[in-house]
């Protein structure tokens, strides 16, 4: 889905302005590259943080409990309606080695009710997590099938202007944990203490 | 005024070619691909989580100093907090019944492109009869995307209108204007790649507001680098043909408590440490120090240099007196120039 032509992976910068120059065929693909690689390139860093003294979460049944929460955040969005990869890569460990979990990363659509937890929003990834209590790596790239309305939001068109409503592509994300094996020993935990969430094109 | 196109558009440039004239609708859509770019928006705080719990018996509002770098074309800021109430500081357990809190912010600020501390105070009422702690899930900030850019040179739109079909390009209104604003990527998309901030001075009824050289803040007193933060992946954005890697600036928020000097710097897991910032008695943000890192390879797994992660971690140290370091945040960011 890159649109950088694949030869000009980079700016280029011409060495002095054509003015009052006819426009050739090298130049306007240069700029074109240039532009569509500034595009490719908007791409942002969502989430990125390491926590040692990560919350642990106890649960008394195989219900999905929830790791981490975010205010949502807009996304970048594709010419193919879907959102930029998303790059997630996490570190885990569980607390009893005789348990199996398994971590959900979810993406939804805001708004929501302030102070609840996000309801009805269908898992987006999920790893399997063995029965060990040594931490390791996991990660994935998922990406979303945005809404094609978008969502709404209040702002201006510009710094002194009259308000107006913005459709951008406003979403949250979290990461639940639900037991998949082992008794329900007490206390029956497990952690995330790193998370990096980053947007890319992708292919 | 032109509007931002909502997608950007997918324009394929294969059918330009050598003598053909290029049509004023795909210097449009080249225009539009730019402006587009230019009003989606940043990620000026990546999301992160205090690594703290915040003790509601000896406070009631906790600040935070937040590095802002901010996009020339915004002017529409939103930072958000996400917390839980929790049974007692240190270890924390949440259950599937916890009900989280959501803190938002929105602030409309003078477009500018010079980067500011920004202080965030969450504020916490409490029950003087039953305090209550809280575990800081989330913090996170954003400019929020502009629904329309000006084509004039400060917001840097892009005016498609200049390209019309059968009629002569003016270059100084067309071209020239798209050349310009493609020459550096400075202005569209900079990433900032980490940020985090614990509380470095509290607010409430017994609490003195302007303890700036407070209690707060992550301790480092030994001689040797120390790590205060382990290493976490980080991807610039790649600039020039052939980058394969950027230099970012580190700023970092920290005072000495007692007497003595010291120092903390970043270290990229495959290009080494950054130069060293030095600080004073009171909280203060450091002069920017320069870190190479990785830059995105298009076209690769993740974008990843070589299928691997470029880690980069925060390490602090005293070099000289007895007294110790309060780290209370720090920020990587790409430089504007």
């Amino acid at each position: 889905m890159s649109t950088t032509a694949p030869d000009i992976p980079g700016l280029i910068r011409l060495t002095a302005p054509g003015f009052e120059s006819a426009t050739d065929t090298a130049r306007s693909r240069m700029l074109a590259s240039n532009c569509l690689h500034l595009a490719d390139q908007c791409a942002q860093h969502l989430v990125n943080f390491a926590c040692p003294n990560a919350p642990l979460a106890r649960v008394d049944d195989t219900r999905s409990v929830p790791l981490w929460m975010w205010e949502s955040t807009p996304l970048r969005r594709r010419s193919d309606g879907t959102s930029y990869r998303l790059h997630v890569r996490f570190r885990a460990y569980v607390g009893v080695e005789a348990q199996t979990w398994q971590i959900f990363f979810r993406v939804g659509s805001s708004p929501r009710a302030a102070g609840s937890q996000p309801r009805g929003v269908p898992e987006t990834a999920w790893w399997d997590i063995p029965s060990s209590g040594t931490p390791a790596w996991y990660e994935g790239v998922v990406h979303l099938e945005l809404d094609p309305l978008g969502t709404s939001i209040p702002t201006l068109d510009e710094p002194s202007g009259d308000p107006i409503a913005l459709v951008t592509d406003l979403v949250y994300f979290d990461l639940r944990a639900r037991r998949t094996s082992g008794a329900g020993s007490s206390p029956s935990v497990i952690a995330v203490d790193h998370l990096t969430v980053r947007e890319y094109v992708g292919p | 005024m032109i509007p931002a196109d909502r997608y950007r558009s997918d324009i394929a440039w294969r059918n330009i070619s050598a003598g053909d004239p290029v049509s004023a609708r795909d210097w449009a859509a080249a225009a539009r691909t730019l402006t587009w770019a230019a009003s989606r928006g940043r990620v000026a705080i990546p999301a992160f989580s205090p690594d703290v719990v915040l003790d509601g018996s000896t406070a009631w509002g906790w600040v935070f100093s937040l590095w802002w770098e901010p996009a020339y074309q915004a002017f529409d800021r939103v930072i958000s907090a996400r917390t839980v109430t929790v049974a007692g500081a240190g270890g924390v357990t949440m259950d599937r019944l916890a009900i989280t809190r959501g803190h938002v912010v929105r602030s409309r600020v003078t477009r500018s492109t010079t980067g500011g501390a920004v202080d965030f105070a969450l504020l916490l009422p409490q029950d003087p009869q039953d305090p209550h702690n809280t575990k800081v899930l989330s913090i996170l900030g954003y400019e929020v995307p502009r629904a329309r850019i000006d084509t004039t040179t400060d917001e840097g739109g892009v005016d498609a209108s200049a390209f019309v079909s059968g009629q002569p390009l003016f270059h100084d209104r067309s071209v020239d204007d798209l050349e310009a604003r493609t020459r550096t990527d400075w202005r569209i998309g900079r990433r900032t790649l980490l940020s985090y901030a614990v509380p470095y001075r509290t607010l409430g009824p017994d609490v003195n507001p302007a303890t700036a050289g407070g209690a707060g803040g992550i301790t480092v007193a030994s001689g040797s680098w120390t790590e205060v933060m382990p290493g976490l992946p980080v991807l610039a954005r790649k600039r020039r043909l052939f980058d394969t890697t950027r230099t970012v600036k580190l700023r970092v928020f920290a005072r000495i408590a007692g007497s003595g000097t010291g120092q903390v710097r970043a270290v990229s897991s495959k290009h080494g440490a950054s130069s060293e910032a030095t600080f004073a008695s009171n909280f203060e943000w450091s002069s920017a120090q320069d870190l190479v890192v990785d830059c995105e390879a298009p076209g690769t797994a993740a974008g990843l240099q070589g299928g691997t992660p470029d880690l980069v971690s925060v390490e602090g140290r005293m070099t000289s007196g007895g007294g110790s370091l309060r780290i209370a945040g720090w920020v990587l960011y790409e430089d504007a120039a």
